[in-house]
């Protein structure tokens, strides 16, 4: 047997295995360096900044009643001083670009250390109900967590095993951030040197953090936009599943509330009416969406059921195919406040 | 398990050291037992499959072995054949048949089923039914042992997506003895890393603006095909080389030697050469195995041609239940009958005139090759026979604008890519068309053991660097060849 073995012909096999070594060893060392690079470009991220700032504001506010979670919809959608001038509460909004409901979790958890609302509203955009893991989203609330045992239990707890290997690896970590921040030099770089300027359409309004986590957007969509929804969006709500993970950090925020006694209410802001009429069978996801909160006891609202049936919102009220912009947020903010009132 | 998981990564790992801590004898059944998981771990109901077609060609090919009864043989040969490929007609062709037959008959309606396709089902069916037409043949002899056949058919690095084996080459290297031997490491940890680089810096870097065209295609023009439809020849190149050379790799860890699958086909210099480099396994046992018992060569032009387009309709049908690729199937089959006819003369004339080493002549057969090669992935690609119809009719229409910096910078930013990531795109393919053109004929390995230390070094650390900092790793994504 010793023959078939590696101690067999170790001493041919010494200097190979040590040169690999070395390589390795310098592998991981250059990873490292240049990883410092890739970390500094995640620190330039335009959307970064605006979901520090809405952290930063959080940690500083005084006792809330109300928090708003979920993805850009969520910060797009639910103006909290609407609220709080409609209702007389303290409200927040926490809402982070793409947040997937294992990523809600742990945000909560977050919250629930420094406040203790009354209510949570969570928003449900049927994209993150179905994607099962994003690191890109991780990175961001990682970002602005104080409670550094949250980020291990979330690490431990949510990672796949793979994630996990690449989460250590600082070149793969932060390689879209790396990647978007280059881009934005090159294009810089052709616009100055070469005076190319990219095709995409000029900005028709303005967009900003305001304060208690929303972002001011009057941006509006003309018929340009229009036909391009209706040209090249669709999706098939029969297609729709949720993701496993998901929908057990769906039951865990529900259990969270439970525990720490506070009202959950779950909520679908609106997409645009173009964008909403190219979803076949929207019905059927509903109906998976819709059986999830009935099930947990918990009262769900659907603003794009709401807004066919009543008609709320023009195509003026959106600032792009998925998300409402500021006129748009007074009215689904106004007529939501109604409902929990 | 795919191979760019990390999944892979560590039970290979695992494997491996159990594998040279394990004596000899007991080595063919942990490998035996990892194919085993490997497969399975998509989904058990693929492995009972595989099982029952392993099942199928063990026992055709004993008794075939063991029968001196030509007749009774025969017989158990087409047998095996119709049960084997049957199962491949059921799950492959199944719903493709039943739609062609549905649109062409109105009167009888087929129920169409849905039918999962099985991972990898053309790959080990080829190889099982080769080995059975080899026993018949009396090329090779039926292994007795059901289990180390099962290894045979189900070994990990090829399993899903080839290269096909033949008995021959692989069966002895499963159970002969292999002492432990560095240099088999590193060579194979050098196929891994170029076949990683294959795949998940171009192959899937690239696919991003290859599926933003194509899979809207009403939504763009002659410009943006044509880039897609080089950057798809890439693609598919590299994801399937890049399959290949993780699996030689993976194989060259344990001592053991797959055939070459890809030999640079993008430098071929017509599209009968392209066949010889470009998925070689399955040229070759289409060549073995259907060409050679309809003739070959050895009938008339008439009939060698009609021989030549069998095999390369097959071909077409082998990759895909979809028209489509009956069509790719058959562009390639005409283009050879043309060369065969054009090209005698051709080069008589070049041979005549001393033209035929020259660079700008070879340059031309190169570029031509490789055009209609690209042209012909159109129809591979497309998602439908429409779609590839308004791709093809469209890639050409140029407008007079297209020498206009900011035209061309303008369609690029619709492509699906960044500017930032579609530059590193065109930069790794200046890359990997650099080793091909050095290596031509040969691989890049070979070429690089005659070079000094450092410049080895000096290759494999830049090669190791773009992976880790400009893999694609967001999603990991299959392999094209496993829907095959």
């Amino acid at each position: 047997m010793r023959q078939h073995l590696f101690i067999s012909n170790f001493k041919k096999s010494v200097k190979p295995l040590a040169l690999l070594l070395i390589f390795i060893a310098i592998i991981i060392f250059s990873i490292f360096i240049i990883g410092q690079k890739f970390y500094y470009a995640s620190t330039q991220n335009k959307i970064n900044v605006f979901s520090r700032q809405r952290f930063e504001e959080f940690y500083k506010s005084k006792a809330l009643d109300l928090i708003f979670v979920g993805s850009s919809h969520s910060y797009c959608t639910f103006d909290p001083e609407v609220f709080n001038s409609k209702l007389n509460l303290n409200s927040y909004q926490l809402g982070m670009p793409s947040q997937t409901p294992d990523s809600t979790y742990y945000t909560l958890l977050e919250v629930l250390n420094y406040q203790e609302p009354k209510i949570i509203v969570m928003e449900l955009y049927y994209l993150m109900l179905a994607t099962d893991f994003d690191m890109k989203q991780f990175d961001q609330l990682f970002q602005f967590l104080n409670n550094p045992g949250l980020k291990e239990d979330y690490i431990k707890n949510v990672f796949p095993n793979s994630a996990k290997a690449k989460y250590t690896i600082p070149t793969i970590h932060y390689q879209a951030d790396f990647l978007n921040y280059w881009n934005a030099r090159l294009v810089n770089f052709l616009s100055n040197e070469f005076n190319l300027t990219q095709d995409i359409k000029q900005s028709n309004g303005t967009e900003y953090y305001r304060s208690l986590g929303y972002v001011y957007c009057d941006h509006y969509m003309d018929d340009e936009d229009i036909a391009d929804t209706k040209k090249s969006f669709s999706y098939d709500g029969e297609n729709f599943e949720f993701s496993e993970r998901q929908l057990l950090y769906l039951q865990k925020i529900v259990e969270l509330c439970d525990e720490r006694g506070v009202r959950l209410f779950f909520v679908t802001a609106p997409i645009s009416n173009a964008a909403f009429d190219n979803i076949d069978n929207y019905g059927l996801m509903y109906e998976k969406i819709a059986g999830f909160c009935e099930s947990a006891g918990v009262n769900y609202v659907d603003y794009n059921i709401v807004n066919r049936d009543r008609g709320l919102l023009a195509p003026a009220n959106f600032r792009d195919r998925n998300h409402v912009n500021d006129s748009g947020a007074k009215i689904i903010s106004g007529d939501y406040s109604n409902y929990l009132d | 398990m795919v191979f760019n998981s990390f999944l892979y990564i560590v039970s290979f790992f695992i494997t491996t050291v159990i594998y040279y801590l394990s004596p000899h004898k007991f080595r063919w059944l942990l490998l035996l037992a990892s194919s085993l998981i490997f497969y399975g771990a998509w989904d058990y109901r693929f492995l009972l499959l595989m099982l029952v077609v392993i099942f199928v060609n063990y026992a055709a090919s004993k008794i075939i072995s063991s029968s001196s009864n030509a007749l009774l043989n025969k017989f158990l040969l087409i047998l095996n054949l119709l049960i084997s490929f049957g199962l491949l007609f059921v799950f492959k062709y199944f719903m493709f048949f039943t739609g062609l037959f549905n649109n062409i008959f109105d009167n009888i309606k087929i129920p169409e089923i849905r039918i999962i396709l099985p991972m990898g089902i053309s790959f080990y069916t080829f190889q099982a039914v080769g080995y059975s037409i080899d026993v018949y043949k009396r090329k090779t002899t039926a292994e007795p042992n059901f289990f180390k056949f099962t290894l045979f058919l189900s070994f990990f690095p090829q399993l899903v997506a080839g290269p096909i084996e033949r008995g021959e080459n692989l069966m002895p290297q499963l159970f002969t003895k292999k002492n432990f031997d560095m240099a088999n490491i590193i060579l194979g940890l050098k196929y891994m890393l170029f076949g990683f680089f294959k795949k998940i810096v171009i192959a899937d870097r690239v696919s991003v603006l290859v599926d933003t065209v194509y899979n809207n295609p009403g939504m763009f023009e002659g410009l943006a095909f044509l880039i897609a439809t080089i950057f798809f020849a890439f693609q598919i190149y590299c994801d399937f080389s890049g399959y290949s050379e993780i699996a030689r790799g993976s194989a060259k860890i344990l001592g053991i030697d797959l055939m070459v699958n890809f030999k640079t086909p993008y430098f071929s210099k017509s599209i009968k050469e392209f066949w010889r480099r470009w998925h070689i396994s399955l040229s070759s046992w289409f060549k073995d195995y259907i060409y050679f018992p309809l003739g070959g060569s050895r009938h008339r032009r008439p009939r060698k041609y009609f021989n030549m387009l069998v095999v390369f309709l097959v071909s077409g049908l082998w990759h895909g239940a979809n028209i489509t690729f009956v069509i790719w199937g058959f562009i390639h089959g005409a283009i050879q009958i043309l060369e065969d006819i054009i090209m005698g003369p051709v080069n008589k004339g070049l041979a005549f005139l001393k033209l035929e080493k020259f660079f700008v002549t070879q340059f031309i057969k190169i570029a031509a090759t490789f055009s209609i090669a690209s042209l012909s992935w159109v129809f591979f690609r497309a998602n439908n026979f429409s779609d590839s119809i308004y791709i093809i009719k469209n890639i050409f229409s140029l407008p007079d604008k297209i020498t206009d910096a900011q035209y061309i910078y303008n369609t690029i930013g619709k492509l699906g890519l960044s500017y930032f990531e579609f530059l590193i795109a065109v930069f790794t393919l200046l890359i990997l068309s650099l080793t091909d053109f050095f290596s031509r004929g040969s691989d890049i390995h070979t070429l690089l053991s005659k070079k000094p230390f450092i410049i080895r070094a000096a290759f494999y650390y830049i090669i190791t660097m773009l992976v880790f900092t400009l893999g694609v790793f967001s999603n990991a994504s299959t392999f094209i060849y496993f829907q095959f």
